[in-house]
């Protein structure tokens, strides 16, 4: 139904030739699940976008490209007829639903806008029309829905929205690019059960672009592996995963933690305990009126106990606004009069000390954020990063420290924005570690970086974990990182720790009710997984 | 809503408070009246009898803040002078002349040629620069922009002069100055309506187009091409709509303010309104009637922040008030 | 050599520019950077017309005593001797051999007729003004008293709006709300109108205190000194209110924090990590200010409240001839000189501050 035959789309930067996409065919049939998988810059998004010749100004097909739907090529199209075929014949949902809905029309316009274009439906069919589509995709109160605002919806409702949009003129091809991405897990798996039931109802062909291989393995008929601007290797699903040929499909696999045949295993056995919480609490303040007076206050942390050894990796699971990250804060002392309860650091309560005696023990716990883009001064070099906790910066100390992150000596007297994501990362590490802490919290230290810099990033933690004998709290939402890293885990939800005990026990025989949410709902290579081991 | 409204005017208060001791600070007590009447006087060397004559005349004959004397605080400047501009009492100019009434009778004709320039430059600019957006990229932008630039480095003086010169003498269309109230009066609000409306082109258009082009490059544009709509349905339906909000808010501050004229238009077209009137007592060194200048333009501006947070209220749905 | 406040500003901006001059050879990306300023051929031309009227204004920013005389002149009028020193009585046009206006003369006979005298030199390129003085030569000294409120007023209105800004966005609470309302009451009064009340207030002032200032060089150059602090005073507000705003997003990031986590102070953060990544709004927000200030001063001379009349600027120029608009026949060419070089700087600043912005700020449009 559509064959891709030798596409290359390249851009013009500054003066200078990019190819993003070089030289791909595939297919895709009628009613199939194609998975285009790829890390940052191997141009899956750019293929997506180059099939509905939504392309930026600077990009242009190579000469031989050919985008054959039902047999003619789109390419060769006018802009005008190529507009039936946008939003017509092929469909696209993007990553981001909050940015991707126009903030200032309600749900009902933006939906009604592709019937009046495509179907040329008007008026009240159009509005009963509206009403089945946003049914289709199982929005409730679909009646009231059709004036809501954008910003009303939740993530995963706004990718319905977006979805109904999408299949508003019943396309015979869905692009969806990253769709879940930004959305929870437990989001996550429901969008994905929903564009798995429209696709066999409506009998639409689907192409799922992602970063994700377990989202790909549990989706996709087929999968095509793209690396630089080229498809490294496509077959079917099942053979991907358990016949791979390529090196880099071959890397992939290897970096996934699930698959991960790395430091596993080893750890160290429970000490003292190095930091022990005990009924934290973390409400924020709600201020209105003119003198802004405190008229209420936001729960977000509700009475939460936890212990960790040293040496130990305590992993704590949940999704977004769980409150993972206000018990990060309070415990590094960032929200003064807001989080109350105990914290026990060194035999002093760290949440009850003087700002004064609390820069002393500052440098004992110390913290890796998730966004290593945002987490370097630009301004700085690396050696003035590095050294800020120091009282007596030397620059032995500095080569030691980028030596023990896998950097090299000469590499502290450049710039942040001289390195790469994976490298920033380890810059942060080293950071964290020059204070010489007794705990590191690490807030999903990963999941901006690409996978195959996943796993590097991961195996230095743990290396470090083994030599200092460091503690960490490992804050993630992906539970296949807990199975790699943590001896304990506990779950969140809405505040509170609803399971907590030992990772092998909990994953295992999970006993409440979210922590089981959580487990199914995770993408699993499960059915692969056994042929590899075996 | 009205909660709203009426917590921003409370904050308002503090502000004019602030504004009026500002004003008194300056005009009081960086020169006492004293050195204010040798001033006016002009001669170097002024009786005492001279100076406490004319600050007599001029009510100045009072201490600053507090009368021992009568023990009272109202027979003093700083009430006199500065809080009865509460009252909109603004007293009598140097001159002698009441200012009240002047401002009562000077405010049409301000207006009469702010409201048509900013309505026809408003529109103006949203139009050139939406087009400049719409064929962003070739060479029509490229020279737009290029022609905005140029537009917007000549001096409002020149535009002015230049207009006058071109229009009324070489052209003789319109009179070069002058005022008249009525239908007739039109004649007279054309060429400096013209020359304020085109001098603002330049940065006008410059500035909405960056707001055009910054919705543009947004992900809601990309999903509406994903739909199959063309550039110009998108650019009218969806990119105005979004632009307009800060459009708007960057007018709406500037509506209570068209009451004080323009300075520079009325001057040189010898319009009698409020913005010829600050200039000649600004010339004539008349602090009372700058005085109350001043204040009336405060009240006017955060009358135009107040104004500004509504719009951007109704025309935004993202906002709601706390 | 006599050192006017002025100059000695002028002096320590320079020294400012070179010290830019010197990180960014330092620093490869800074470099790279304001490489992209002038990347365009048009913004090349700008910058070189920049850098021309740069160095007029620095010639003419050092100053001395002439010798048999109280006259304190420049290095540039030493330079432009010829046409300085060619005073004709009053209008001439230019290239013209004989004065514009005509005058009286008796002859031997007695008889009285118009005549327009001869001029001492032929070679006014612009033609001569009210008072003699070639337009060309008063257009060109006006350079420096643009330059000079374009750049001064701004970096003494950095101070304020940096640190207040600065202060305002991180520690927020009444301090925030103390500055907001210190700049919000400060921005209320209309602009013109605060200026103008704030010169006549100092204009009383130094009419009192005239003993002070001996030399007509020194006071007229207070009078623009004072003019540039006022103008600075009173425009900190916008760029205050900016850098607040960016302030406020600063904080969060996770290097501020990161940097509280190990240990460093609130000043130290401040001036560590805050400040320096405010650089690139506030050199944006410099250029892109220096071109309205340059076209201000001229309106504020129309007002009666710019530059001392004595001066040589854009502003008096076009003052004074704009009642010369009104004659018969025109005398046009004294505005035209104070336009064309007025607007050529303001354009060049204008294309050299897209330049600037299109480099620096990572929202290009």
């Amino acid at each position: 139904m559509l064959q891709i035959s030798n596409l290359s789309v390249n851009l013009e930067l500054a003066g200078k030739k990019i190819t993003a996409v070089d030289d791909i065919s595939f297919v895709i049939e009628p009613g199939e699940v194609v998975a285009l998988i790829g890390e940052s810059g191997s141009g899956k998004s750019m293929t997506a976008l180059a099939i509905m010749r939504l392309l930026p100004q600077i990009a242009s097909y190579g000469v031989n490209s050919q985008i054959c739907l039902y047999g003619s090529n789109i390419i060769d199209l006018t802009e005008q007829q190529m507009r039936t075929v946008r939003g017509g014949d092929i469909g696209m949902i993007f990553q981001d639903p909050m940015t991707s809905l126009n903030p200032v029309l309600t749900v009902g316009t933006q939906i009604t806008e592709v019937l009046n274009l495509h179907q040329r439906l008007y008026g009240r069919e159009c509005y009963i029309a509206v009403l089945r589509l946003l049914e289709a995709v199982r929005i409730p109160s679909a009646v009231q829905r059709f004036n809501s605002y954008p910003h009303e919806l939740s993530g995963g409702m706004k990718q319905r929205v977006m979805i109904a949009i999408a299949l508003a003129s019943k396309p015979s091809l869905l692009i969806a690019d990253e769709p879940t991405t930004a959305l929870d897990v437990t989001t996550q798996a429901q969008i994905l059960t929903l564009l798995r039931e429209l696709q066999r109802e409506f009998n639409m062909a689907l192409l799922l672009i992602t970063h994700d291989l377990a989202v790909a393995a549990q989706m996709a008929d087929r999968i095509a592996v793209m690396q630089a601007g080229k498809i490294v290797e496509q077959n079917s699903a099942a053979k991907i995963f358990t016949e791979s040929q390529h090196a880099y499909t071959k890397k992939l696999l290897n970096s996934l933690p699930q698959l991960h045949a790395g430091l596993s295993g080893k750890q160290n056995l429970p000490q003292h305990n190095a930091l022990e919480v005990k009924n934290l609490q973390v409400n924020y303040p709600i201020k209105s009126g003119i003198f802004r007076r405190t008229v209420g206050f936001i729960s977000a942390v509700k009475n939460v106990d936890f212990s960790l050894s040293a040496g130990e990796t305590l992993a704590i699971v949940g999704e977004s606004g769980c409150g993972k990250t206000s018990i990060a804060k309070a415990i590094l002392g960032l929200l003064p009069g807001v989080a109350c309860g105990t914290v026990m650091f060194k035999n002093n309560n760290l949440l009850q000390l003087r700002e004064s005696k609390l820069r002393q023990l500052r440098a004992g716990i110390q913290i890796v954020f998730q966004d290593p883009y945002a987490a370097l001064n630009p301004k700085l070099r690396i050696f003035d990063s590095l050294t800020e906790g120091l009282t007596e910066p030397s620059i032995n100390y500095i080569d030691q420290l980028l030596m023990q992150v896998g950097l090299l000596p000469e590499h502290k007297w450049r710039f942040p924005h001289e390195f790469s994501g994976g490298e920033r990362q380890r810059l942060c590490i080293a950071r964290a570690l020059s204070v010489k802490p007794q705990v590191i919290i690490c807030d999903e230290p990963t999941s901006s970086l690409d996978v195959s810099v996943q796993a590097q990033v991961l195996d230095l933690l743990k290396k470090l974990q083994l030599e200092n004998n460091l503690s960490y709290i490992f804050i993630t939402h992906d539970l296949a990182l807990v199975n790699y890293l943590a001896r304990k885990v506990a779950v969140m939800y809405q505040g509170q720790i609803v399971e907590y005990g030992l990772v092998t026990e909990v994953l295992i025989n999970p006993k409440h009710q979210y922590t089981r949410e959580l487990l199914s709902a995770a993408p699993k290579i499960t059915n692969y997984k056994k042929v590899l081991t075996d | 809503m009205w909660y709203y409204i009426a917590r921003r005017i409370l904050y308002a208060i503090p502000i004019l408070l602030g504004v009026n001791i500002l004003t008194f600070v300056l005009f009081f007590v960086v020169n006492t009246p004293d050195e204010i009447a040798s001033i006016h006087l002009g001669s170097k060397h002024v009786t005492k009898q001279q100076i406490a004559d004319w600050k007599q005349a001029h009510g100045y004959a009072l201490p600053l803040f507090y009368n021992a004397e009568k023990s009272s605080i109202t027979q003093t400047i700083f009430w006199q002078k500065s809080i009865k501009l509460f009252l909109f009492d603004f007293g009598v100019a140097d001159n002698g002349r009441d200012i009240s009434q002047a401002i009562t009778e000077r405010y049409a004709p301000s207006l009469a040629i702010a409201i048509p320039a900013l309505v026809f430059g408003l529109l103006i600019n949203i139009i050139v620069a939406m087009g400049m957006a719409f064929f962003r990229g070739t060479y029509l932008d490229a020279w737009g922009v290029v022609l905005c630039v140029i537009l917007m480095s000549i001096s409002m003086l020149f535009y002015i002069v230049g207009g006058q010169f071109l229009v009324a003498r070489i052209l003789k269309w319109v009179p070069v100055s002058g005022y008249a109230d009525g239908m007739i009066g039109i004649k007279f609000i054309i060429l400096p309506v013209m020359v304020s409306v085109i001098g603002g082109i330049g940065s006008g258009a410059r500035w909405y187009r960056s707001f055009f082009l910054e919705e543009i490059n947004k992900d809601y544009v990309r999903t509406a091409r994903a739909k199959g709509l063309s550039e110009a349905s998108i650019l009218f339906k969806h990119v105005l709509r979004n632009a307009l909000i800060p459009i708007l808010t960057g007018v709406v501050v500037l509506l209570p303010l068209l009451f004080m004229g323009s300075l520079l238009t009325e001057s040189f077209f010898a319009i009698p309104g409020l913005g010829s009137y600050t200039i000649d007592a600004i010339r004539s060194q008349d602090f009372a009637i700058v005085r109350a200048m001043v204040f009336l333009g405060s009240i006017l501006y955060i009358l135009g922040l107040l104004l500004t947070d509504i719009t951007y209220i109704m025309a935004d749905p993202r906002i709601e008030l706390n | 050599m006599i050192i006017l406040w002025t100059d000695a500003l002028i002096l320590l901006l320079l020294f400012i520019l070179i010290w830019m001059l010197v990180q960014a050879a330092r620093r490869p990306y800074l470099r790279q950077q304001w490489q992209k300023t002038y990347a365009h051929p048009t913004r090349k031309l700008a910058l070189i017309i920049l850098l021309c009227y740069a160095s007029i204004g620095l010639l003419d920013s050092i100053h001395y005593k002439q010798h048999n005389s109280n006259n304190v002149v420049s290095v540039l009028d030493y330079l432009l001797t010829p046409i300085a020193n060619s005073v004709e009585t009053s209008y001439s046009a230019q290239f013209a051999q004989h004065l514009f206006t005509k005058q009286l003369r008796k002859d031997q006979d007695g008889n009285i007729s118009w005549f327009a005298p001869k001029l001492k030199s032929p070679d006014h390129v612009f033609g001569t003004d009210k008072v003699g003085i070639d337009v060309l030569y008063a257009s060109i000294k006006s350079i420096r008293t643009g330059l000079i409120i374009g750049l001064l007023t701004t970096f003494i209105s950095l101070p304020f709006a940096i640190f207040f800004g600065a202060i305002a966005g991180y520690y927020r609470g009444w301090v925030d709300d103390l500055i907001q309302y210190l700049y919000t009451t400060l921005s209320s009064v209309p602009g013109v109108l605060l200026i103008a009340a704030a010169i006549l207030t100092v204009d009383a002032v130094v009419q009192r205190h005239q003993a002070i200032f001996e030399l007509m060089a020194q006071r007229t150059d207070m009078r623009l000194l004072i003019l540039c602090s006022v103008l600075g005073l009173t425009s900190w507000t916008s760029l205050c209110r900016i850098l607040r705003g960016e302030t406020l997003k600063l904080r969060e990031q996770e290097f501020v924090l990161a940097s509280k986590v190990l240990g460093t102070n609130n000043l130290q953060i401040i001036y560590k990590h805050i400040v320096p990544n405010l650089f690139n709004i506030i050199l944006i927000s410099i250029v892109l200010d220096f071109s309205g200030l340059v076209l201000a001063e001229a309106v504020l001379s129309y007002v009666g409240v710019g530059v001392d009349p004595a001066m040589f600027s854009w502003g008096n120029m076009i003052n004074s001839a704009r009642l010369e608009m009104g004659r018969e026949p025109v005398i046009w060419w004294s505005l035209t000189g104070a336009f064309v070089l007025m607007f050529t700087l303001v354009l060049a600043a204008n294309i050299f501050a897209d330049g600037v912005r299109d480099a620096f700020d990572p929202k290009v449009v």
